[in-house]
């Protein structure tokens, strides 16, 4: 990229008649060589994999069938299959009750700890440090961790710890109905917080400290401080983050595909459209779960939108 | 006045009971997770959560290391990480720079098309760039795994918004000594964003360092090249022709910690990093 730069300017030497030209676009020129990689790269892996992906959820692509039959336009045959396909719905239905538990688990745990941190005389940053180093566990590692737990056998930890609190008989956690569902969620429910907590610290922090100080003129109540100051103020944050849980809860993927695999009760919408694409290997049919999954996501941020207007014109 | 500062002192106690709390449950899992990986054969027990190993022992360690093949595992890592990094990093500051820095026409508009990656769902492009690398003839090697998401929006935006705090008036100085735009990023630019081209590369080197779906469909059948995360997740060792033998997942413990401790040393040397990426980009 450094030689087109000199490349641009001995060519703004040369070429004397031209020479307005440059220096009229000079600083474009300079701007849009500089993006010339970025701009190309995110094109490549972002735009056209964005349009391709949509077209190809208009098509009946199969990579096993492809090269026998070519791959046809059959318009919106894919959504309409969406929609009668039962296992959409399940996928739905699980992706669903996972992102409602993370959702109210990694928002409420993580606010109550902010502020029972933020609180503290002493410490703060100590506090931060031991509880936000699950962040970095990887979903490989959090995969063997849970399995380690959750094992079906009388020795596995959590039939252990059944065993001695209720006297229950071992159960074999991802194959039952009621618990397979619920024993991948417990790893992220306790370790999945931690985003959560420093990004309402950073809020909390971020409240400038001019209105603790006027109101600590007018009461010396903490928890009227905390109600009236931060809660109003620190309420946009908490809705923000709150959306973004949706968004990622209904993208969830890791657990079901590593711990359960090929378990219906587990199944959420994307491990699905992962089977379907990567599996099964209709490119079409998936690429359509995922634009839907697009749709649901872009309804979620309309709405976000609206609400979010709607606090500014209230202000 | 006293016995409302001893009140006050009570409720502290509770809070600081509460956070332990919470830091002794996150801790628990990985703690039994560790006594397990150090149990020798010998001493593994049947239905008793052992809170203490009965005895230290490294050799599951060096056998998982070995058996699970972690050494070419870490050697692939650390090759996707640094390259990826390294990349990723020149890139976003070159972007950032230009966007915050330069007046030119269609800056908003080229800022907009960057941000518009953040409404789109990854899952939607993990099919078309699976498609692209299989055509591009590259599935199976090492550069499938670097190549997509070099471009990162959160890092474009990150390092922009730090640069907004850098004046103008230092780069106008060193533009009229003479410097080239490329010349003035990496000795000016540069060391002034300091603070957050550090955060991002530390943020992208753990990401990185713990992805496994992108490199398991990039890498497909190639597993001479698969990252630690993917050799961890293809460990299950068989103990006495059993794969739910109790040692079995010792040794499978034992893998685990030692794809993790790496990670967990680099955030307690760059802590800081850690929590300041969140605070620098107003991610709230």
């Amino acid at each position: 990229m450094r030689e087109d730069v000199i490349k641009e300017q001995n060519k703004r030497q040369n070429n004397a008649p031209k020479k307005s030209f440059f220096i009229k676009y000079k600083e474009e020129i300079i701007a849009y060589s500089l993006l010339a990689f970025p701009l190309i790269w995110f094109g490549i892996f972002f735009v056209v994999g964005f349009i391709r992906g949509f077209a190809f959820s208009l098509t009946d692509y199969d990579l096993r069938f492809s090269e026998i039959r070519g791959i046809n336009f059959i318009w919106f045959e894919n959504y309409k299959k969406l929609f009668s396909d039962p296992n959409v719905w399940n996928g739905l239905k699980v992706s669903f009750i996972w992102t409602v538990v993370m959702l109210v688990g990694n928002n409420g745990l993580g606010l109550l700890m902010a502020v029972l941190i933020n609180s503290l005389k002493r410490g703060k940053n100590g506090f931060l440090a031991a509880l936000y180093w699950p962040t970095l566990v990887s979903a490989a590692v959090s995969t063997q961790i849970t399995m380690y737990f959750f094992r079906p056998t009388a020795d596995g930890v959590m039939n252990i710890i059944m065993n001695q609190l209720f006297g229950l008989e071992p159960i074999a956690w991802f194959e039952n109905e009621k618990t397979a569902l619920l024993s991948l969620m417990i790893q992220p429910f306790f370790l999945g917080f931690s985003m959560k907590m420093m990004i309402y610290y950073a809020g909390i922090k971020g409240i400038p400290k001019l209105y603790y100080e006027s109101a600590s003129l007018e009461t010396n109540s903490k928890w009227q401080i905390f109600v009236h100051i931060t809660v109003p103020l620190l309420a946009p944050v908490v809705f923000l983050n709150v959306i973004l849980s949706f968004i990622d809860g209904f993208k969830v993927l890791g657990p079901m595909q590593l711990i359960t695999p090929d378990n219906p009760y587990t199944e959420s919408l994307v491990y699905y459209l992962y089977g379907e694409a990567f599996t099964k290997t209709k490119i079409g049919y998936a690429s359509a779960i995922a634009f839907f999954l697009f749709a649901i996501i872009m309804v979620i941020t309309v709405l976000q939108n609206i609400v979010k207007k709607k606090e500014v014109s209230y202000e | 006045m006293n016995s409302q500062a001893k009140r006050f002192n009570i409720k502290g106690v509770i809070v600081v009971i509460i956070l332990a709390f919470f830091v002794v449950m996150q801790i628990f899992p990985f703690w039994l997770s560790i006594v397990q990986s150090l149990q020798p054969k010998e001493f593994i027990v049947m239905n008793t959560i052992e809170l203490w190993p009965q005895a230290f022992s490294i050799k599951n360690y060096i056998t998982a290391w070995r058996d699970a093949n972690l050494e070419l595992g870490y050697l692939w890592s650390l090759i996707y990480t640094v390259s990826f990094t390294a990349i990723t990093v020149v890139v976003c500051l070159i972007t950032a720079y230009v966007l915050e820095k330069k007046r030119f026409k269609g800056r908003d508009f080229v800022f907009l098309f960057f941000m518009s990656a953040l409404m789109v769902p990854g899952e939607i492009l993990l099919i078309t760039n699976y498609l692209l690398i299989t055509e591009l003839q590259i599935l199976g090697t090492p550069f499938a795994v670097i190549m997509p998401g070099l471009v990162n929006v959160f890092g474009i935006f990150l390092l922009k918004q730090f640069m907004h705090s850098v004046p103008d008036s230092v780069l106008e100085s060193a533009k009229l000594d003479g410097a080239g735009e490329l010349r003035l990023i990496f000795t000016m630019v540069l060391p002034l964003a300091m603070p957050a081209v550090a955060t991002y590369c530390i943020m992208t080197f753990t990401a990185q360092w713990n992805e496994y779906l992108w490199p398991q469909l990039a890498l497909a059948d190639s597993s001479e090249f698969y990252n630690v995360q993917l050799r961890l997740l293809l460990y299950r060792p068989i103990i006495d022709g059993n794969i739910s033998h109790p040692y079995a997942y010792a040794l499978r413990m034992s893998a685990t910690m030692l794809t993790l401790i790496p990670v967990l040393i680099v955030y307690f040397v760059f802590q800081k990093h850690f929590t300041e990426g969140i605070s620098i980009s107003g991610l709230k």
